[in-house]
């Protein structure tokens, strides 16, 4: 090991004038992001744009300090949290508002800032942030972010007293706890994002710490994101799913307001309530309701309302996801149980897996897959729904395998096997097998054989994912950047590039030729037929010795699912 | 001593070298090619070229029975060197060669002919022709080698593994196999074929895997009275496939076999296959 050498001076403290280039910094790094903030906005959660209303908020704090000449931190910090506040902008801009408010209270008499008071000034925030927060506060957001970055600074100047390597740490935190995000929060796992509030905190630590390293705010990240086809959710929300369509904010100036009080009764109207204050006078509200004129009713009998913004989430929510015309789909095929037979019961995201799946055989599907998990419940349900008395379970996902087993555990009646299928490839080729078992008629009813033979059939193909990385990451000694196409087998990054079919060349490049001779490409739904066939057609002159079949899977998020055998 | 003499279509795909060793005389069908007829007697047409040429027809080539005329004359020039003659035919509900032989042989050699219905297509019949041949060769009776044959059928199987559901499809017999219905096309479908019916044993989705059920079968089935490998154009991995079964292999040559047009044009090119007789 070598010893490590600070590559600039350290950085003890800072006044006032570098406090304002360090939130310059800030909010500039997430000028440069915030579409891939938006973008993590998507589903489920459609509460207007994350990146856009955090920025907005960023930079109507900024404005308010944008002529200042000011040497005094706490004067500077304050005036910033004033603008926040007032500009603040969407769930994630009001929470982020009130970590500026919070900062600005703890350095309110701070003529300077050093490491440990950064620390506090984060600490004060976290506060301020749960505060505002609807209750109870839900972790798994920028809530949690800010408090486990705190947790982190309160650790890490006991022994640093660098503010540089402070922000190093605060940044390896930030980006720590927003990749745990999902595991805290069910809808992000669902969704299959991290949160997007939390993303655009850990961009603007991430600009504050490029200025204390002195390192350039360019990036061509925001754009090569941007240019990343927008990912689509698995299922498209019905009105009544989505719940809750408006978004009310408004200010209300008035006297003697009592905060708790308004809190309590605009909670009570919706969900995602908001209330904060600056003092006695000014009452900041945002909630989501059925009826947009009762919180706007309910605060003109207190005061004077302003600045009222009411949006349909649910039209942007359908904007946003670009909601496909259901298309005419023939029926599912059924197949014919005799009391005797084995059933399987298959999860599958996309309606042209499940058809395939049906197809060969399966008696139910249950919708769900890399991105939505189903339920033990749902399982169950789909098991108990079966009209014989032994069947097979395909999770086709390592993370559904448990649901399934617990669902197995539920079903009493019945003789229930799981078949760990791991990905949808695994489960086509255990599927297969059990539609040979049922064609001899000694066979069909033998779950031992049948379970046995499908478990045996999983390792028949090796299985490849194409999709969009989400961040930029290194591993498995391949390189790739937010945004790009990244082509995965068994589970391994193998390839990245900017342009899908490239990328498709590169997977198909790597795989032994001697070893395979079919790749079946099943098309998600963001690629059409056509560019599918085309790609197939290209692959197919280029790698001759495999043979390779398109077909449509419709699974949302993935372009590809490749089958190699 | 009568002396006895084995005629057979060449549907039995006995090879011609096999044939000429034990005497028997192949009668052969018409393969009807892009507007040509060609016997198939691997002089107008040999095997090779026609599976070399099947995957680009644009209409699959159709086969028959050998012209009653030719098949007269054949009957009757090796009536003339016996007794009587054994004449062992395709299965007549799959084909008009058992009818034609009937007819001609009793214009030719009315009374001095026995006509068996082998109740298989290629070495499944083929295992019964030389079998016929070799009882005859010593001196054994016609009632003998009819009933030797009769309780041989039973142990004789055939297995398929299809390279292509084209040819199916485009001769409408896709329902021959029971394919896996559905978007997956890319099947190798692994059959049995029984009195010229076939049955879907297994379907899988690569050549190698279904190539690997073949071997399990005949591991299945062994010990083995005879084997044969057959294919479509093929020869490589059939004689990888007769490598990998020495250890079930009975005594003897095995024989690999290009085999017939008229069940090749519904198989399709680059298949593999296994005749076998089941120890008695």
């Amino acid at each position: 090991m070598t010893e490590q050498t600070p590559t600039q001076d350290a950085c003890l403290k800072l006044d006032g004038h570098q406090l304002k280039q360090l939130l310059l910094a800030g909010m500039s790094w997430l000028e440069r992001h915030y579409q891939i903030v938006n973008q993590l906005n998507v589903f489920p959660v459609p509460d207007g744009d994350t990146g856009i209303n955090m920025l907005l908020t960023m930079q109507s704090a900024f404005a308010e300090i944008a002529e200042l000449d000011e040497p005094h931190v706490g004067s500077l910090a304050r005036r910033f949290a004033k603008g926040a506040v007032n500009g603040s902008r969407g769930n994630s801009g009001v929470i982020l508002s009130q970590i500026w408010r919070g900062f600005g209270v703890a350095l309110r008499e701070s003529e300077t800032v050093d490491a440990s008071g950064m620390a506090s000034a984060l600490q004060m925030g976290t506060t301020f942030a749960y505060d505002a927060a609807p209750k109870p506060p839900r972790e798994g957001t920028i809530l949690t972010v800010v408090r486990e970055v705190a947790e982190r600074a309160q650790a890490v100047v006991r022994e640093e007293s660098d503010i540089v390597r402070l922000f190093e740490a605060l940044v390896v935190q930030a980006n720590e706890t927003l990749q745990r995000t999902p595991e805290l929060l069910p809808i992000l796992k669902e969704a299959g994002v991290i949160d997007s509030g939390g993303q655009g905190l850990t961009y603007i630590l991430e600009g504050m710490l490029r200025q204390l390293r002195g390192e350039s705010l360019e990036s061509d990240l925001a754009r090569a994101a941007a240019a990343a086809p927008a990912r689509k959710p698995a299922h498209v929300m019905s009105a009544t799913e989505f719940g809750h369509p408006y978004d009310v904010q408004l200010l209300l100036t008035g006297e003697k307001l009592d905060v708790d009080r308004i809190r309590a009764a605009i909670q009570a109207m919706g969900d995602s309530a908001i209330v904060t204050s600056d003092g006695e006078t000014t009452v900041k509200i945002h909630v989501h309701v059925y009826d947009p004129g009762q919180p706007i009713s309910y605060a003109v009998k207190l005061g004077v309302v302003s600045d009222v913004v009411v949006e349909n989430m649910y039209e942007q929510y359908l904007d946003n996801i670009g909601a496909p015309q259901p298309a005419e789909a023939p029926p599912m095929p059924t197949v014919d149980l005799q009391p005797d037979d084995v059933a399987v019961i298959a999860v599958a995201p996309g309606d042209g897996l499940a058809r395939i799946f049906y197809e060969q055989g399966a008696a139910r599907l249950v919708s769900g897959g890399q991105t939505m998990n189903p339920s033990t419940e749902e399982i169950y349900k789909a098991l108990s729904d079966v009209p014989v008395s032994k069947a097979i379970i395909l999770p086709n996902n390592g993370n559904i395998i448990l649901a399934a087993q617990q669902a197995v555990r539920k079903a009493r009646n019945k003789e229930v096997v799981v078949v760990p299928s791991k990905n949808v490839p695994q489960g086509i080729a255990a599927m297969l097998f059990y539609a040979n078992a049922r064609l001899h008629e000694d066979r069909r009813g033998d779950l031992a054989y049948i379970a046995e033979g499908m478990t045996a059939a999983l390792d028949d193909v090796v299985s490849g994912e194409v999709t969009v990385a989400v961040r930029s990451v290194e591993m498995d000694g391949v390189r790739a950047r937010a945004g790009q196409v990244i082509g995965l087998l068994e589970g391994k990054i193998v390839a990245a590039h900017d342009d899908l079919n490239q990328l498709m060349h590169d997977l198909i490049g790597k795989l032994d030729r001697n070893a395979y001779e079919l790749v079946t490409l099943y098309y998600g739904a963001d690629v059409k037929p056509k560019d599918a066939e085309a790609l197939a057609e290209v692959l197919a002159s280029a790698y001759d010795s495999f043979t390779f079949e398109v077909i449509p899977g419709g699974q949302p998020h993935y372009f590809y699912l490749l089958s190699i055998e | 001593m009568a002396i006895l003499k084995v005629l057979a279509d060449s549907v039995c795909d006995v090879p011609a070298e096999v044939a000429k060793r034990l005497d028997i005389t192949l009668i052969p069908a018409v393969v009807v090619m892009d507007g040509q007829s060609y016997l198939d007697d691997g002089v107008q047409l040999t095997r090779e070229a026609f599976y070399t040429r099947l995957p680009d027809l644009p209409q699959l080539p159709t086969t028959s029975a050998c012209p009653l005329g030719v098949t007269r004359e054949m009957i009757a020039r090796k009536a003339a060197e016996a007794d009587h003659l054994i004449l062992i035919a395709a299965p007549a509900h799959l084909s008009a060669i058992y009818n034609t032989f009937h007819l001609a042989a009793e214009e030719v050699v009315p009374g001095r002919y026995t006509l068996i219905d082998s109740g298989q297509v290629t070495m499944g019949a083929g295992f019964q022709v030389i079998q016929a041949a070799e009882m005859a060769a010593a001196g054994a009776s016609a009632a003998k080698i009819a009933l030797t044959l009769a309780r041989m059928r039973p142990r004789v199987h055939v297995f398929g593994a299809l390279n292509t559901l084209e040819n199916l499809r485009r001769s409408g017999r896709v329902g021959w196999v029971t394919a896996i219905a559905g978007r997956l096309l890319q099947i190798k479908p692994v059959v049995q074929l029984t009195e010229g019916n076939v049955k879907s044993l297994d379907n899988v989705r690569t050549f190698k895997r279904a190539a690997a059920r073949l071997v399990e079968l005949a591991r299945q089935y062994a010990p083995l009275e005879r084997l044969a490998i057959l294919h479509t154009n093929n020869q490589a991995m059939a004689e990888e496939l007769r490598d990998t079964l020495a250890d079930v292999t009975p005594p003897g040559d095995t024989l690999i076999v290009n085999v017939n047009p008229a069940l090749g044009t519904h198989v399709g090119a680059a298949a593999l296959g296994l005749a076998l007789v089941t120890a008695g």
